[in-house]
């Protein structure tokens, strides 16, 4: 099928060869595209032919190049819509034209409607039934301004030609659909306006779907100056009627013809748009009882227009979704995935019988994983609730567990070289299934990927759980489940299909080296945990980590040469070592908490204080939060933040550095991740120079993994 | 300190409010300015203007509408003609921010003067954007009318074709000739107040 004919003289003849073939005519249209402009506009129709006495559906298609915009109908503060000048042949008329649903476009004070990518405009041509010729000629002179930061006016001849026939097959249905979800859907209801002390009042009865859970709401007027564009609203509901409330432009209510506009908004993760006409009624009843539920407004969503996914844009299933997949990431960690292989490879050496019982193994480790997920995030909420100002990640701000892990490790490390084994429940996590010890292994086993899951965030899953952690209780929970569910999954379709158990390898002597091997990633987090320590403490604590470390190695080989009394003796020996470490590290953390961490001269530490300071003054401010834990934190700070360009752009822009410590707990930085809708770090964070007014405008959230790239593009609209 | 940081939070909360700013009010006070004339270096205060009209264009040289009201000759026939007897100064405003689109030096704005012929009483450089956020200019050209008490009289587009075509300028309805031909005349104007069109001014 051909769909472009570049020169229109060949148009007529192969139309005539279409005729004669009688090929299922498409549509053959002349598009005189101009190759430098910066939006692509083409006419395209619904059917493949004009049936006289019937209409079809016509659109104007705008494709837009990438960081370009084109305006609506109401352009907003600046701009100019697309204009169309019609050449039909006599008798054709067109019904209304639907534009998509507008974006709010923003600039320092100017805030314009429009699109970027892709905008249709939409009409109905009716076909007169007395239309007589061989074919229909529809011709637009299309004429637009887009715009980047510079504005260009362009124009394009568009044309479309369909052979005139008594039936019509559709066409193009893909994009007309895709037109029609993008475009407003009217309103059916009793909608009016009125004003009061410079505030316009809406009032939608019933509320149009999804109301009640709206969120970054906007009202997009077809007429200017009823409202100042852009402006928050404020929405609010009572027995299923809905008021929306916003600030009033200067333009005389009087003037205003016309009260129809798009009202926009997120609900329950769809974008919804509704087209509706308002009516005056200057004696409505602005109630102002507390029965109405603020549904969205300014103050309780400052970052609206916020770039990065704000718990707000984030719904419910979404970030179950986002907790599983993280959860399956984690079981690549360089901590997990040793005690996984080590347990998956237990199925090479199942009996018949065993094997019967895999798949109970498999059930035990999961409940194990969400059990202790479970337990973990109920105590992060019952921390919460009781006031404690503590996020995700706040288990390794406690160099105590901290050092604890560490010598989990470490002693982990040394099973799979081989010193010892272990056959204690807690520990059997290499050993073949033993129905003797019944299930408490797998289930044990669960508990300790969970402990050493914890300290390795994906990065993705922080946008999860930072939703997660703001949410009711039933919520948090649930969010966890989802996670713990994804770290137990393959392990648990490894034990439910049998199949993928015959796929394993068989077993050999292979698989001691492969366990040793495995001891060398537990050994290099051995390492992360003992940097982490020294943050934290500094040389005491790690030193009494490493002793506590060795007096449990001590232990255990003392443990496989003697028994009785000897061993009780080295046993209450190293218990007492053991507490003396812990209670050094213990006094190192508190010792150290009084220092001023190490850092560099020309940035400055976080405290709310010090941020507005830092706001009240004439520069750009950049926050980065951050903790020696945090792997992403320390990945963007090698690659991103000690860049040589991108350190001499924070020097040129004279960009206020502050950074905020977050390896121990401190209750401003949780704050202050929180009013973002964290509940981790890393956190970057740029505040615009301020305008005229003093106003910064919204805080810009950078992604969480750093590049050059990205830091200087912000700085640059920051400026 | 938990106060303080609320309030901090709550002061970037209601920041984006002011983006969207409030215009000035027709038959009200203009918003004041005090600026330095870059054509001759001297202060200029609106205060000062005190029985003259003030005419304000906002202006953007690489703007395809600011174009069309200057390669037609437009723009600057009307500040030569309502210049001519002394009682109408105007005021041309560059609000671009520096390292933004269209801003400009004291000695590149006195050259693109030279070189369209362009006569305006006065000019100021607002890269700050204080003046243009004070009277919510929108779009170049957005122009205002200030009659010889300091009231704002007009306020909007220059004129009622808002095509970026050149030959849209020959037959438009010029709604700053017809405000300020008012002010002359003791009339009423008919058209206070209208929607600017152009392109963004990039405070």
């Amino acid at each position: 099928m051909i769909s472009h004919i570049t020169s229109k003289s060949f148009v007529p003849l192969i139309l005539i060869l279409f005729a004669i073939l009688i090929f299922p005519v498409g549509k053959a249209s002349a598009q005189e595209a101009n190759p430098v402009n910066h939006v692509q506009a083409k006419l395209l129709a619904s059917r493949d032919a004009a049936v006289p006495g019937q209409s079809f559906d016509l659109m104007i298609a705008q494709d837009i190049d990438a960081d370009w915009h084109t305006y609506w109908k109401n352009p907003g503060d600046s701009g100019i819509p697309l204009s169309y000048e019609w050449d039909v042949p006599e008798g054709i008329t067109f019904g209304e034209y639907i534009w998509s649903t507008p974006k709010t476009i923003r600039y320092e004070g100017v805030v314009d409607f429009g699109y970027s990518n892709n905008a249709y405009i939409t009409t109905t041509v009716t076909v007169p039934q007395d239309f007589e010729g061989d074919t229909l000629t529809l011709t637009a002179d299309l004429n637009w301004l887009v715009c980047q930061e510079i504005c260009i006016p362009e124009n394009q001849q568009v044309r479309l030609t369909l052979p005139v026939q008594a039936q019509s097959e559709p066409a193009n249905e893909a994009l007309f659909d895709k037109a029609a979800s993008m475009e407003p859907v009217p309103y059916q209801g009793n909608a009016t306006f009125t004003e009061e002390n410079s505030t316009l009042y809406l009032k939608l009865a019933p509320t149009p779907a999804g109301f009640n859970a709206a969120q970054n709401a906007r009202f997009i007027p077809e007429e200017w100056g009823i409202i100042r564009n852009g402006a928050f609203l404020t929405l609010s509901e009572n027995e299923g009627v809905g008021l929306i409330e916003i600030p009033r432009d200067t333009r005389a209510l009087e003037e205003i013809a016309n009260y129809r506009g798009v009202l926009k908004y997120e609900a329950n993760g769809q974008t919804v748009a509704t087209d509706v006409t308002f009516v005056a009624d200057p004696a409505m009843e602005i109630a102002s009882d507390n029965t109405i539920a603020l549904v969205d407004g300014a103050p309780e969503s400052p970052q609206l227009d916020a770039p990065q996914s704000a718990p707000a844009n984030f719904t419910f299933i979404q970030a179950m979704l986002y907790a599983l997949i993280g959860g399956l990431i984690l079981n690549l960690m360089p901590c997990v995935f040793p005690i996984l292989s080590m347990k998956a490879l237990s199925f090479t050496k199942l009996s018949a019988k065993e094997r019967k019982e895999a798949a109970k193994h498999g059930i035990f480790y999961t409940l194990g994983v969400i059990a202790s997920m479970v337990a973990f995030s109920g105590l992060l909420i019952a921390l919460k609730s009781a006031g404690a100002q503590i996020g995700w990640g706040f288990q390794m701000q406690n160099p105590l567990l901290v050092s604890v892990l560490f010598c989990l490790f470490f002693v982990i490390g040394l099973n799979f070289l081989g010193m010892f084994d272990v056959n204690t429940s807690l520990g059997n996590f290499t050993n073949r299934f033993s129905t003797r010890n019944g299930f408490t292994n797998d289930f044990m086993t669960g508990v300790l990927v969970v402990l050493v899951a914890t300290p390795c965030t994906a990065p993705f899953m922080a946008a999860a759980l930072g939703y997660a952690l703001v949410q009711p209780a039933i919520v948090t929970l649930s969010v966890f489940v989802a996670l713990g569910f994804g770290l137990a999954l393959p392990f648990l379709l490894l034990a439910l299909v049998p199949a993928l158990q015959r796929h394993m390898p068989k077993p050999g002597h292979w698989m001691v080296v492969f366990k040793q091997l495995l001891a060398f990633p537990m050994f290099i987090a051995c390492v992360w945990l003992a940097w982490v320590l020294t943050q934290q403490t500094g040389a005491n604590g790690i030193a009494a980590a490493l002793m506590a470390a060795i007096l449990i190695s001590f232990f255990i080989f003392v443990s496989r040469l003697k028994g009785g009394l000897i061993l009780f003796i080295t046993g209450v020996i190293c218990l007492f070592g053991f507490y003396k470490s812990i209670e050094i590290i213990h006094m190192a953390d508190i010792a150290y908490q009084d220092e001023t961490p190490v850092h560099d001269a020309d940035v400055l530490l976080y405290t709310p204080e010090v941020l507005e300071e830092a706001l009240a003054g004439d520069d750009i401010v950049f926050v980065n939060m951050t903790a020696a834990w945090c792997i992403t934190c320390k990945v963007n700070e090698r690659t991103t933040i000690k860049d040589a360009d991108v350190m001499a752009a924070f020097e040129e822009n004279d960009v206020t550095y502050i950074m905020g410590d977050w390896t121990r707990f401190d209750a401003n930085i949780t704050q202050y991740l929180e009013s973002f809708g964290r509940s981790g770090v890393p956190i970057y964070v740029i505040y615009k120079k301020p305008d005229a007014n003093g106003a910064r405008g919204e805080p810009v959230l950078l992604p969480q993994i750093l590049t050059p790239d990205i830091v200087l593009n912000a700085l640059e609209n920051a400026g | 300190m938990l106060k303080s940081f609320l309030f901090a939070v709550a002061v970037l909360a209601l920041a984006p409010l002011s983006n969207a700013q409030a215009a000035p009010l027709t038959g009200e006070m203009a918003p004041a300015i005090t600026a330095t004339d870059s054509i001759t270096g001297e202060p200029f205060s609106l205060a000062d203007q005190k029985g003259k009209i003030v005419v304000l264009e906002w202006t953007n040289n690489g703007c395809p509408f600011v174009r069309k009201h200057y390669d037609t000759n437009n723009m600057q026939t009307l500040q030569k003609n309502m210049t001519a007897d002394g009682d109408v100064v105007w005021v041309s405003i560059v609000s671009s921010a520096e390292g933004k689109q269209g801003y400009v030096s004291a000695e590149e704005s006195n050259a693109i003067i030279a070189e369209e012929g362009a006569q305006p009483t006065v000019k100021i450089l607002d890269p700050e954007g204080t003046i243009g956020q004070a009277y919510a200019a929108k779009t170049t050209p957005h122009m205002f009318v200030i009659d010889a008490e300091g009231v704002l009289r007009y306020q909007g587009a220059i004129d009622d074709d808002s095509s970026p075509r050149q030959s849209a300028v020959e037959g438009a309805n010029n709604y700053v000739v017809a405000a300020v031909e008012a002010l002359k005349n003791g009339t009423d104007i008919t058209v206070a107040e209208t929607q600017p069109y152009g392109c963004g001014v990039k405070y």
